[in-house]
């Protein structure tokens, strides 16, 4: 199969073909199927919803008053630190290719740093003071990711309850992780190529070729990334899911939303 | 037999009418190449490495040449020739350092067909791009100049953002310091850009010179008459006399009253992508007596910041040089 259609080439020194980059051209399909999987979820929500939003949120006991902390200062602040990095990254790498000239370069490698130090701090705090295990998927993720995939489309049962994170959102987790790390990996290493305060560019520790290479996993990490990201505002600003976007503001759910869409023996508070 | 040794096939279309041109533009975009003078673009048509699709020529577009006072200056029609420049009355008179400038790009023959507008696009000259190279300017990511043993004598000093290359007109600090406006237009509208945002830097685009979209196209140069009639000097020095590119060039617009400067532009080029108006040594001399030290102290103060590449060290103190004459010698 040929996948010249994911790269950019030019001809080298050599007279032979060699990698540049990741083709621009996908951009609008990687943001066409993240539009495309949004509006699914908008039709699915019509046709099944009233029968799913039923069978959700079923507890056994009275739902108690109060609320839960779901997520502590440091940790929001890391979130929204975060997301004002990627978006400052998205839009310096994606404007000007878009059409929109201005010296993106500097922004760009600076957000790239300071996303590079959050994302440290957070593998640290979240491996050594967090409930690192809270993420990990096992079995009875799976079990529930199954259930809620029928309850989705109206299915006889409601979902299994998850812990403090369900499928879904571990998977998009660690989907995003990956992509991060890589899009870090790779700009870190192309900082070699520019002048800063703090060294001078040497561009040529690594080849040609290898640079290509860099530049085709950042490229298209990176236009997978703004599908994962439109993907994430949009469950974020879903009507159903405001009570947990809230949490990301606030810190804290309601106990009777606890109670209702959490297994409070897999999330113990 | 298949031809190989032939320039590229493309479509040639010969409007002469602006809006026709404007219309072409706007249906082939980025497919579309400009042909004013030829004389940069017939370079990368021969050499195979610039392959339009379609090519608009643009000469018998009326509308785009000449040039005519107005309440606020001059305008110059984009595809007003160099020579036509070099011997026109109005700009002789008030705007010498244009003049000065036109009559020092490449040869007789050139500056006959090149025009203002092309002088003022025209690509960078950097040898690895110019030969096909997969250099960030052509789109890869790797500047082949800026190495250890790199060929990089005519390269820059200033604002270096992984290419080196510089900006290689000889009438674009001329404009700068005459703070000329560039009409751009395109069958969606008119923008009207100062120098400053025409002429743009790898940091902005790694891949252009100037800020002129596919579907757009330089129409006419304004000059405002706020430097008509000042003190102007302009120098370029190159290999040769005649038929070069600047290792650097230097175009000052400066007004003295009394025997103090008043105020002043002053522009470098073939220092830097994007043509450098000195603004730090203007605010320097503004206020200050037009003597020789004066002159001295804005040649050191205008090198600060530079960078060498390995064979272009000489730039320098070449561009001090420069610098201190044309303070030196516009207020003499």
């Amino acid at each position: 199969m040929d996948f010249d259609f994911l790269f950019r080439t030019a001809t080298s020194v050599y007279g032979q073909s060699e990698l540049v980059g990741a083709s621009w051209d996908l951009l609008p399909w990687f943001v066409g199927a993240a539009v495309v999987f949004v509006a699914l979820d908008i039709l699915r929500m019509g046709l099944f919803a009233r029968r799913a939003s039923a069978l959700e949120g079923k507890t056994a006991g009275a739902p108690a008053g109060g609320t839960v902390v779901r997520h502590k200062g440091a940790d929001r602040l890391y979130h929204w630190l975060m997301a004002a990095a990627v978006l400052t990254l998205m839009f310096t790498a994606f404007a000007p290719i878009l059409g929109w000239k201005f010296e993106w370069d500097t922004p760009h490698w600076i957000s790239g740093v300071v996303l590079t130090i959050l994302v440290v701090i957070h593998i640290v705090r979240a491996t050594i003071w967090q409930d690192f295990w809270a993420m990990v998927i096992v079995p009875a993720d799976l079990s529930e990711g199954a259930q809620g995939l029928a309850s989705l489309f109206g299915g006889a049962e409601g979902p299994l309850k998850p812990g403090k994170y369900d499928l879904a959102q571990k998977l998009y987790h660690w989907a995003i992780a990956a992509l991060v790390l890589a899009l870090v990996v790779t700009g870190l290493l192309m900082l070699a190529k520019i002048d800063t305060p703090f060294w001078q560019r040497n561009p040529y520790f690594l080849a040609d070729t290898t640079w290509g290479v860099i530049y085709a996993i950042h490229g298209l990490c990176a236009m997978a990334a703004i599908a994962l990201v439109i993907v994430h505002i949009y469950f974020g600003v879903r009507p159903d899911k405001l009570w947990l976007t809230r949490s990301m503001l606030t810190g804290d759910i309601a106990r009777k939303d606890y109670a209702a869409h959490f297994d409070t023996q897999r999330w113990k508070v | 037999m298949i031809i190989k040794d032939a320039i590229p096939n493309f479509d040639l279309y010969q409007p002469t009418k602006l809006a026709d041109a404007l219309a072409l533009l706007g249906k082939h975009g980025k497919d579309a190449w400009k042909l004013a003078g030829g004389n940069d673009s017939l370079t990368w048509f021969k050499e195979r490495i610039k392959r339009p699709k379609v090519v608009v020529d643009l000469s018998g577009i009326q509308e785009l040449y000449g040039i005519k006072e107005t309440a606020d200056g001059v305008e110059i029609g984009a595809l007003t020739t160099l020579t036509e420049i070099e011997r026109n009355p109005i700009i002789k008179s008030k705007y010498r350092l244009l003049a000065d400038a036109a009559r020092r790009v490449a040869s007789p023959q050139i500056r006959n067909t090149g025009t203002l507008g092309g002088n003022i696009s025209q690509d960078a000259r950097c040898w690895y791009y110019r030969s096909g190279l997969p250099c960030y300017r052509a789109g890869g990511n790797t500047c082949f100049a800026d190495t250890p043993e790199g060929v990089n004598r005519d390269h820059a000093l200033f604002d270096t953002d992984r290419c080196v290359t510089v900006n290689p007109s000889d009438t674009a600090p001329a404009l700068i310091a005459l703070d000329a406006k560039m009409v751009v237009k395109s069958s969606k509208g008119e923008r009207v850009v100062s120098t400053d945002e025409f002429f743009i830097g790898p940091k902005t685009d790694i891949t252009h010179l100037t800020s002129v979209k596919p579907d757009e196209l330089v129409v006419a140069i304004r000059i405002p008459k706020d430097w008509a009639g000042a003190r102007f000097y302009f120098e370029k020095v190159a290999d040769r006399m005649t038929w070069d590119f600047a290792h650097v060039n230097v175009a000052a617009a400066i007004v003295v009253n009394g025997d103090k400067i008043e105020r002043s532009r002053i522009a470098v080029g073939s220092v830097s992508a994007k043509p450098l108006r000195l603004v730090a040594v203007e605010e320097i001399i503004k206020g200050q007596p037009a003597n020789a030290d004066v002159a001295k102290l804005a040649g050191q103060s205008s090198t600060r910041g530079a960078r060498p590449l390995n064979y272009n060290k000489f730039k320098i103190p070449l561009m001090a040089n420069l610098v201190t004459r044309a303070v030196r010698d516009a207020t003499a």
